[in-house]
């Protein structure tokens, strides 16, 4: 097994000899990989086995029998079928808006001049590091007085606190600053011609955002979309604090309801795990690159 | 065609010119695309964090109207940083603890992204394996820890480890414990080490590290041997709090990992093959090639560290908030809401102190990240 790694290795890099050799890298990979996952497998196993058998045996057991039960009755009783549509009711409208406001912001502060761009940068960037226990009860408070007919969702309580919109809201607050200096960075790097000569043919401001910068920064929205989609969509927080009305909760509160409420059967709340776990994976999997990417694109500065 | 060669010549004149081309009608877009995010990221960000700042100085109950709320002066912060409850220090004890414990794990990442970077057979296979819990929810996260792992009877962890089965989660026994002004003196000194490194760092590169290291257990030593007790109640590391620890760098190590990988691509391999030639060995060809290629992303991985450590809240209550696992984040959250809930002031002053903590370093990032620009 490891001299043929040994010997694509040493056609690889002729320059330096290693001093760790590839085997005992191979072999500790491996152990840190088989313990990375035990946790997982473990839920995932769980998942398909009975729960009875579960209490007497524990997980390291022969499996007597493997169904998909689990998945249905988690799927039932924890109303996972509306959570979703809940989760997916907040996550387009902020992702949409989250990727227009910062790239609105980024286009606007890197591509012209004004005195206060660089302060503007500083506002959103700075704002995104806070921590969210710091704001959360003014947040309430501001919501609270804003009266809001909410028709669009399902619950009206004549204000934002409590509604889809508010949790939509704050999270397009927050997370604009994350994108904003990320894509800001990106816009740095196109050159400035494109838009010069655009500006030199008459092109409004508004057309030079639309027809030129904001199809060359695809790859950063591609990018900032995945990372986006799986923060919000794991969003425990603001999710689990302003959404107090059941019906209301988003995704991740399904575990939360799956444990209270009956004794807590594990089988079943392993199930939900792994529904829950299944579109941020899929997604994840998909778009493996450009979620990679999108990690250092503020970092590296283009 | 003037303003392009302008632009080449002279950017900044070009720039106010281009300014000038501008019509009314681009001006107010433009005003309205930075406006409207603007202004829903102060009111909903900036604002209130503002008002906290406020609250922090009155007494009210939530539940009660705003007009029952007085001014109480320094009172709730004299309070926290007393006698009441004996909370706030504990908290930030443990706030230290994830500190340290997060920087080790951003050390595991970056060792994970340099071994995966050497194109090892199956580097997609471990580099998938080891982000995954990065994008599970943190409620998946906590249950999978809370219940697969920890559980007292039929944990795997209890299966794994021989004997009776250990309350991971329950236990708030101290693994070992000081008395407060040690470790007033530790945080002191645990400050005195990030501001030598952080200063030093730029002068002396890796070697501000060790001369941080002894600077600031200098300092500890000796403001908790000046320091009388204020306290009688014990602070330490209890055992609950490290099974905490251990879900946590489940999750921070593939992060940090990916970070360094993109990094890692950035850097020059001809750099390296010379350093190889050079005959240079694997440990000084990283510390003189590969790490400081990689400062930008240092940078950015440290604040990341220390904010997380500094603002951790999520997992500590997906795995329930017992007794000793207490941090800044569920203090504020507590005073709030919940059981103990409808204390605005002494949670906002909590809130103040993390804040307070964070802001430091989110300067920090801000002015390593914008200087160049003015």
């Amino acid at each position: 097994m490891s001299s043929p790694v040994t010997t694509t290795t040493s056609v690889y890099s002729p320059k330096q000899k290693s001093k760790v050799p590839r085997a005992v890298l191979q072999a500790f990979l491996i152990t840190m990989a088989v313990a990375w996952m035990i946790p997982l497998f473990g839920a995932a196993l769980s998942a398909f086995r009975n729960e009875q058998e579960l209490r007497d045996n524990g997980v390291i057991s022969i499996p007597r029998s493997l169904s998909l039960q689990n998945f249905r009755d988690a799927f039932d009783q924890g109303d996972m079928g509306r959570k979703f549509i809940n989760t997916f009711f907040i996550l387009i409208p902020a992702l949409l808006l989250i990727l227009l406001f910062s790239s609105l912001v980024g286009f606007a502060c890197t591509r012209f001049s004004g005195r206060f761009n660089v302060t503007f940068l500083v506002i959103f960037t700075a704002g995104n590091l806070m921590p969210q226990q710091v704001i959360f009860q003014p947040v309430f408070q501001i919501f609270k007085r804003i009266p809001w007919a909410d028709v669009i969702s399902d619950t009206n309580k004549g204000n934002l606190l409590g509604t889809k919109i508010g949790v939509i809201l704050i999270h397009v607050a927050f997370q604009t600053g994350f994108c904003t200096f990320v894509i800001s960075n990106y816009m740095k790097t196109l050159p400035k011609e494109l838009t010069e000569a655009a500006l030199v043919d008459g092109a409004s401001v508004s057309r030079q955002f639309w027809g030129i910068v904001l199809p060359l920064c695809r790859p950063a929205l591609a990018a900032l979309g995945t990372l986006e989609f799986t923060w919000l969509y794991n969003d425990f927080f603001w999710g689990s604090v302003m959404l107090q009305d059941g019906v209301e909760k988003p995704i991740t509160s399904s575990i939360a309801q799956l444990s209270g409420a009956f004794s807590t059967q594990d089988s079943l709340v392993a199930a939900a795990s792994v529904i829950i776990a299944i579109p941020t994976i899929t997604v994840y999997f998909l778009l493996q690159k450009h979620f990679i990417g999108g990690l250092t694109l503020g970092a590296n500065k283009g | 065609m003037r303003t392009t060669s302008d632009e080449a010549t002279a950017p900044r004149k070009g720039r106010r010119s281009r300014l000038q081309q501008l019509t009314g009608r681009d001006r107010v877009w433009l005003k309205f695309a930075i406006g409207i995010p603007l202004a829903l990221h102060l009111i909903l960000v900036w604002i209130p964090a503002m008002i906290t700042a406020l609250l922090s100085f009155m007494e009210w109950d939530n539940l009660k109207p705003v007009g029952t709320a007085k001014f109480v002066g320094f009172r709730n912060y004299w309070q926290i940083f007393t006698i009441f409850d004996n909370k706030l220090f504990p908290a930030l004890f443990n706030n230290l603890v994830l500190i340290v414990w997060l920087t080790l794990c951003s050390a595991v990442g970056m060792l994970f992204a340099y071994l995966l970077d050497k194109n090892v057979k199956g580097g997609r296979f471990y580099q998938s394996d080891f982000y995954m819990p990065v994008v599970l929810s943190i409620a998946v996260v906590g249950f999978i820890w809370k219940a697969v792992m920890f559980q007292t009877d039929r944990g795997l962890l209890n299966k794994l480890i021989p004997g009776k089965g250990i309350d991971f989660l329950g236990d708030s026994d101290f693994v070992f414990s000081f008395y407060d002004d040690r470790i007033l003196g530790a945080l002191i000194g645990f400050g005195v080490f990030v501001l030598g490194v952080m200063i030093g760092g730029k002068r002396l590169g890796l070697r501000a590290v060790p001369v941080s290291v002894v600077a600031g257990v200098g300092v500890a030593a000796l403001v908790s041997a000046l320091l009388p007790n204020f306290y009688d109640s014990k602070l330490g590391l209890t055992k609950n709090f490290l099974a905490i620890l251990i879900a946590m760098a489940w999750r921070h190590v593939g992060y940090v990992m990916v970070l360094y990988l993109a990094g890692l691509k950035g850097v020059d391999p001809s750099l390296r093959e010379a350093a190889g030639i050079d005959g240079a060995n694997e440990v000084s060809s990283f510390r003189h090639v590969v790490f400081p290629t990689l400062r930008p992303i240092n940078a950015v991985v440290a604040v990341i560290t220390v904010i997380e450590a500094l603002r951790a809240y999520d997992i500590i209550a997906a795995l329930g908030t017992q007794r000793g696992t207490e941090v800044m984040g569920t203090l504020v959250t507590g005073s709030l809401t919940g059981e103990g809930g409808g204390r605005v002031g002494i949670g906002s002053a909590y809130g103040m102190v993390l804040f307070i903590l964070c802001i430091g370093f989110i300067i920090y990032y801000v002015v390593n990240n914008f200087r160049e620009e003015n």
